[in-house]
């Protein structure tokens, strides 16, 4: 790109009134689902008269991460999707938060959106093109670089931590891999990718990249340690449980499968990259004196 | 060492528009109205092509009030050397393909290799 370009990147936008209320209610929605989850739950293990203050607790305690990324990612978005209409809104988040000649391309694509005046429909197809150019390129290695090391250290601690409670207590390893490691994972490294990369998109970039790693390393190896528990102990590998019937290889694989990507891990996992991410912006913006404007 | 790739016809495409343009600044959606190919396409290759030294940017000096400067392209030296050589691979490889589609089919052994 050419040094003497004009584009800086743009500084965020302000929160309005209406994004403070928009972010709440998306907070407050996030939250009825998990009332909603609950209560499901309870029903489910025929506790249908829970008091609805247990309901409400259970939706805080697991739901506030959730919450709390739906607001921040509501703000995040209203923040960065500044534009005249659509098509530049759309524009202006697809290429948000890059740094260097990257943020030369955006601009240089928002400005030649800038001059189409041609038809709304040459607008838009133009600024989707560009939006899906801007959103597939210029990751970097890192990102990957940080899915491979995730996926090899998740793997590796799930294998630990089976083999020394099947080895010793059997009470099964796999909650205390899935629930808590990975998301202090995607929060540190959401945190630390947003402060050097100076921009939450460099922190949501590498964080979203860390939880598919993770997932990744964590069913690879959670899968065969399922089944070898259900041989060997006829336990599940979760949390060391007996099932009411005879336990095959093959369920214990699929309990470990369901634990992983749909009760205790990927569902309280998602959260953690918006927040770490977030953060670390913030912090980034709080430690980085505002430049002036040159000229 | 980066790998020799046949380039892609829209690369070429976009190239040639480049070329004919000499030094002349192109902007990116008039490339992409005359080539007809959607800006989800001549973006990567522009950024591409700029990666590599072929294509040199620049933002306009002039602009009108009320919009922000464009973006311009134009083929570098090194593009231009790079448009030809494209541009001789691709005639060669039209020139050898006709002279096999012109040779009377005798097996499927026949086409590699052996000249009259």
């Amino acid at each position: 790109m050419s040094p003497d370009a004009p584009a800086t990147p743009a500084p965020p936008g302000p929160i309005t009134r209406r994004t403070a209320w928009v972010a709440a209610a998306a907070a407050l929605v996030v939250l009825g689902g998990w009332v909603l989850v609950i209560r499901a739950i309870l029903a489910a293990d025929d506790d249908p008269g829970s008091p609805p203050v247990e309901v409400l607790v259970g939706a805080l305690y697991f739901g506030w991460p959730h919450a709390l990324a739906a607001a921040t990612a509501v703000v995040a978005i209203a923040r960065t999707a500044v534009g005249a209409d659509a098509d530049a809104r759309l524009l202006a988040l697809a290429t948000g938060g890059r740094r260097g000649r990257w943020a030369e391309w955006g601009a240089a694509m928002r400005a030649e959106l800038a001059s189409i005046t041609a038809s709304p429909r040459e607008r838009l197809r133009f600024a989707a093109g560009c939006a899906l150019t801007a959103l597939r390129r210029g990751w970097g290695r890192s990102p990957w670089i940080v899915a491979v090391a995730c996926a090899a250290l998740f793997a590796a601690l799930t294998v630990a931590m089976s083999r020394a409670s099947l080895d010793g207590d059997r009470a099964g390893g796999l909650w205390a891999v899935i629930y808590g490691p990975p998301q202090i994972t995607l929060l540190l490294v959401g945190l630390v990718a947003a402060w050097t990369g100076r921009s939450m998109r460099a922190g949501l970039e590498h964080a979203a990249a860390a939880l598919v790693g993770i997932l990744v390393g964590v069913l690879a190896a959670a899968i065969p340690e399922g089944a070898l528990w259900a041989r060997d102990a006829g336990v599940f590998l979760l949390d060391g449980d007996a099932p009411s019937t005879r336990l095959t290889a093959a369920g214990g694989a699929l309990d470990a499968l369901k634990a992983t990507t749909l009760t205790w891990g990927l569902p309280h996992w998602l959260p953690w990259p918006v927040l770490g991410a977030a953060a670390g912006a913030r912090l980034r913006r709080r430690a980085t004196p505002v430049a002036q404007p040159v000229g | 060492m980066a790998r020799a790739r046949r380039p892609s016809p829209q690369t070429v495409a976009v190239l040639d528009a480049l070329t004919a343009r000499a030094s002349d600044w192109s902007h990116g959606y008039d490339l992409c109205r005359a080539l007809g190919l959607k800006a989800g396409t001549v973006y990567p290759i522009l950024i591409r092509l700029a990666e590599r030294g072929f294509v040199e940017t620049a933002w306009e000096k002039e602009v009108p009030p009320g919009r922000p400067p464009r973006h311009l392209y134009r083929l570098s030296a090194a593009g231009a050397e790079q448009a030809r050589e494209v541009r001789r691979a691709e005639a060669q490889r039209t020139s050898r393909r006709s002279r096999v589609a012109g040779r009377p089919a005798s097996g499927r052994g026949a086409v590699a290799g052996a000249q009259p």
